[in-house]
């Protein structure tokens, strides 16, 4: 196990990203795809929302990647009467050298798991919301920049679910993807209710990467060629769901960029060094998800959503 | 989503329920009213399933089936009852309307749905069996492009456009069509004959002069607007007062009408001696449904026409479309050395009838009156006593030439001019009732004039020995102002349109006056060159064109090479538009799935290279080495950063024979 903490050299990448997923697949059964999402939304330096029923693993997934990525992590279980200060932290004041001392926040970790975070206020929800676009947080007039990596991985309850906030398509916009995790097979149920206890397992793994690794993959991916072959494709892509009437809204420029940048995560995590137009459609659920609105069913599914924008659009 | 689903959905119904129902709404007018209302029901019965949510079969219903076809028959029937045929103008249109409700009613599939479309496009061809208005052909042309944007409705499964995308491409198909159709319109050959002519019962309902005169024929077609026909002097007008446009002469009286004596349609066998300048000019006759041409008095021959001895110009068939002819004519004029058979004709007088007017002119013979006497006796009786000139008469129900002279002294044109005609006959002096059109408005906008149905007038012709046929118009004793003014002074009680008084030169009338004489300009080019459009008005244009003699094979051929240069111009404007991919990667990558798709792989439009690659090896395990490395490098090169290795790529692709590697196996 490659336990160094000076940055990968880019042969290694691939070993190393293959550890990763297999690592992972041990822990979290059957959902390798969304594993592969995951760290995809991670090295594109995104912010990741899973989406699903209670019980199905998100928090357990979170916690893997903290794990084997190396990171700090914290965990905030949003409630309706969290509030920002509860996240941001607080200066309190010293007696013994009478001055205020601050007192950081679970924010200042490198990934910080939001729990149900649309069972908090608005207001609490945009506190966490500006640090992720901004990297830094100002509280009390000093301006304190965050940790680096600095990942939230939000999970959210299906919105039809009572006594949440869910959030406005603004907020939306600030998570790279979106994924849904979704019932394990037979099988892996099976294997889970056979094996230990996920918790013990988590806390009993080794970092497989280090916070300098992860940014070194995070610069690589930057560097992955995109032709203006695929830029086209992009284009159209971008064009359809504009000009179609399937979607209330096109995607945003924002999103265009988005989808990019995982793109190019995604080629990097499968050893290559250019965009193919299948990178592309894989992650196009993850990305897409959230910021395109089906006209017909509002309801319907990521992967719906995306194939329905994959399929009219022919590659060119 | 429900795509490539044969069956059709409300969005559909709605859109083919639209274009169909604009299609018929002018005949909704024209058809019975138990028609209109089958036609609205089955409409509505057809949408009611989907948009009230009643269930509406999949499968038709036996006992529904039943029932439509059952009301179908009735339908057909109740057709043939009303009209007592299936064929012609009206019970056609009727049938086709009902036929395209039951169509709509039992429309279920994609099929059904085109061939309900193309029975709309028939339905709009049928409308111009009864007007060809530019209004007509204004809606005509939206209701097409509805009916098209039906098309592009079926056509769009995804619902990947909006309403006004599917109006705008349904509009771009029609205007790329248009080339074609002018090329069509200008160069099919035009030939006269029934290929062109509308049902025979097309005609019926045209109100004009008829070939019989009885009291009131003449002043029931005051009530009419309509146009009869427009001139185009070229050069010298007529004087005020001098529009005397020859119709029918009508010879023989039977006591109560009068009509032509077609025993004396021979050519000309009097001397027509021509004094002062002719007239030339152009006329558009609006379909009259009757044979002669109007003209100026007096007329020459015509090369439209046969000219007949009293001065008629006949045609050798009725008149149904609208013609345009040049005519010259003579207002000055002698009509000399009749032939004794036409005069004889011009003396009869019908047994027993009239008597207290042939008792009058023998008395006014007997006192020794010579022939021009007796004819300003008679004028000066009509201008002194008590007569007056009235649009509505008392009726007459005795000896009407007798009543009207001696009684009521009320009458219109026709009852003076017939009631003069007969007493010049009694008297001996040859004399003939002449019909046609007093009058022209001018229209300055067109510099034309518009001869209306109300300018219709009667007016009478008698022959003095030293001077030959001499026009007496009766009316002008009475009325001055009919022929001074024309009819809208002589009788305004008519009351026309918009209360355009005389004298009233306000601005308000003005513009509408100004406006009015615009529409009608338009109306008179549409006919010319749109409607008027014929055999004549072809081969003038090719003759222009530098085309001397062009039969109907040289139309042929120029339509054939017209429509071809039209396609290639079009097809050169997509090749040239859309550029080949600059990308040969690209090119060479589609030849490498061309060869595949002889084996059964076809390449989804939006499938990646590596997921088409992974799918054909996992068929064909023997085929992964090369394909992958064809893969490989179409991704290096086109994705990559590599193209460096687009030679060995081509190179790859151009001996990629997958036939023998999967035989070899």
């Amino acid at each position: 196990m490659s336990q160094t903490s000076e940055a990968l050299h880019p042969d290694k990448t691939a070993d190393a990203i293959q550890t990763v997923i297999r690592r992972g697949n041990e822990v979290i059964l059957g959902k390798e795809q969304a594993l592969r999402l995951a760290l995809t939304c991670l090295i594109a330096r995104g912010h990741l929302l899973i989406e699903d029923l209670p019980g199905v693993g998100k928090t357990t997934l979170a916690h893997l990647l903290a794990r084997i990525l190396g990171l700090s992590f914290q965990r905030v279980q949003f409630t309706s009467d969290l509030l920002p200060a509860d996240i941001l932290g607080v200066s309190i004041y010293n007696r013994d050298d009478a001055s205020f001392n601050f007192h950081p926040g679970p924010i200042f970790s490198q990934l910080i798991l939001a729990d149900e975070i649309n069972r908090a206020t608005p207001r609490t929800q945009s506190a966490l919301l500006e640090a992720m676009e901004e990297n830094q947080v100002t509280i009390e007039g000093e301006t304190r920049s965050l940790p680096k990596p600095f990942f939230v991985i939000a999970t959210q309850n299906p919105s039809h679910q009572v006594g949440t906030y869910p959030l406005p398509e603004s907020q939306l916009d600030r998570f790279l993807m979106r994924i849904e995790l979704g019932y394990p097979d037979k099988a892996a149920e099976r294997e889970l209710f056979m094996g230990e206890d996920r918790r013990s397992m988590i806390s009993a793994m080794d970092a497989v990467l280090s916070p300098l690794q992860l940014l070194s993959l995070q610069k690589q991916a930057e560097s992955i060629h995109v032709s203006g072959a695929l830029l086209g494709y992009l284009e159209d892509l971008m064009a359809f769901s504009r000009e179609s009437r399937l979607f209330v809204h096109g995607l945003s420029p924002r999103a265009g960029l988005a989808i990019l940048q995982a793109a190019k995560a995604w080629a990097l995590l499968h050893g290559r060094g250019q965009v193919l137009p299948e990178d592309l459609q894989s992650i196009l659920p993850g990305v897409v998800g959230h910021r395109l609105v089906d006209v017909e069913d509002a309801a319907t599914t990521p992967d719906r959503t995306a194939r329905l924008l994959i399929e009219n659009v022919p590659i060119p | 989503m429900k795509t490539g689903s044969p069956a059709m959905q409300l969005q559909h119904l709605l859109w083919l329920g639209l274009g169909l129902s604009l299609a018929t709404l002018p005949h909704l007018a024209r058809i019975p009213i138990w028609v209109s209302i089958m036609y609205v029901t089955l409409v509505a019965w057809r949408l009611s399933g989907p948009l009230l949510g009643w269930p509406l079969p999949n499968r038709p219903r036996r006992l529904l089936v039943l029932a439509q076809y059952t009301l179908a028959i009735a339908g057909l029937f109740a057709v043939l009852k009303t009209y007592g045929t299936l064929s012609g103008r009206d019970a056609g249109v009727a049938l086709l309307v009902l036929l395209s409700g039951f169509k709509f009613l039992e429309a279920r599939s994609e099929r059904d749905y085109y061939i309900a479309v193309c029975l709309g496009f028939i339905l709009v061809v049928t409308n111009f069996f009864y007007t060809q208005s530019i209004p007509t052909a204004l809606y005509m042309a939206l209701v097409v492009l509805v009916l098209t944007t039906c098309f592009v409705v079926m056509n769009d499964r995804n619902r990947g456009l909006g309403l006004l995308q599917r109006t705008r491409l349904a509009g771009v198909l029609l205007l790329q069509a248009c080339p074609l159709m002018l090329a069509l319109f200008i160069l099919f050959p035009r030939v006269p004959g029934p290929l062109w002519g509308l049902p025979k019962d097309a005609h019926s309902g045209i109100t004009g002069i008829d070939d019989a005169m009885t009291p009131g024929s003449i002043s029931k077609l005051l009530q009419s607007d309509a146009l009869a026909f427009r001139a185009r002097f070229h050069g010298r007008v007529p004087e005020k007062g001098r529009f005397y446009w020859r119709g029918p002469v009508l010879t023989y009286n039977d006591g109560r009408q009068w009509s032509r004596d077609e025993r004396l349609f021979f050519a000309p066998e009097n001397k027509l001696t021509n004094l002062g300048e002719a007239i030339t000019y152009t006329i558009t006759l609006e379909p009259t449904n009757q044979r002669w041409l109007f003209a100026l008095e007096m007329p020459t021959g015509t090369s439209d026409g046969r000219l007949i001895n009293d001065y008629q110009i006949l045609r050798h068939k009725r008149i149904r479309d609208r013609i345009r002819y040049d005519q010259v004519s003579w207002p000055d004029y002698r009509l000399n050395d009749e032939s004794p058979r036409v005069l004889r004709a011009a003396l009869q007088l019908p047994e027993g009838y009239h008597p207290r007017t042939i008792e009058l002119a023998r008395q006014w013979r007997d006192e020794g009156l010579g022939d021009r006497q007796i004819i300003d006796r008679t004028m000066r009786r009509f201008n002194r006593e008590n007569f007056y000139y009235t649009p509505k008469p008392p009726l007459l129900e005795g000896d009407n030439i007798d009543q009207f002279l001696f009684e009521t002294r009320r009458g219109f044109c026709e009852h003076y001019a017939s009631a003069f005609v007969v007493l010049m006959r009694a008297a001996g002096i040859p004399a003939r009732v002449v019909t046609g059109y007093l009058g022209a408005t001018y229209n300055p906008v067109g510099d034309y004039y518009n001869i209306y149905q109300r300018d219709a007038h009667a007016w009478a012709e008698v022959w003095l020995q030293d001077r030959g046929w001499q026009r007496v118009d009766p009316t002008s004793a009475v009325s001055p102002l009919r022929v001074l003014e024309g009819i809208d002074r002589a009788a305004p009680e008519v009351g026309r349109a918009f209360g355009f008084e005389y004298g009233n030169h306000s601005l308000a009338v003005v513009i509408m006056r100004q406006f009015i004489d615009s529409w009608d300009n338009l109306n008179y080019q549409w006919s010319q060159w749109v409607l008027g459009y014929g055999p004549k008005r072809q081969k003038e244009l090719m003759h222009y064109l530098g085309f001397e003699d062009i039969d109907w094979t040289g139309l042929t051929l120029g339509l054939v090479v017209a429509i071809g240069a039209i396609l290639t111009v079009i097809a050169a404007w997509f090749f040239l538009r859309r550029p080949r991919d600059p990308e040969p990667a690209r090119r060479l990558y589609d030849r490498f799935c061309r060869k595949l798709e002889k084996y059964g792989f076809c390449r989804l439009p939006f499938e990646g290279p590596l997921d088409f690659a992974t799918r054909v090896c996992r068929r064909h395990p023997r085929l992964k080495h090369v394909i992958m490395c064809i893969t490989d490098h179409y991704i290096a090169v086109r994705y990559g950063s590599d193209p460096g290795r687009l030679e060995d790529f081509r190179r790859q692709v151009e001996r990629f024979d997958p036939g023998s590697i999967i035989k070899a196996g």
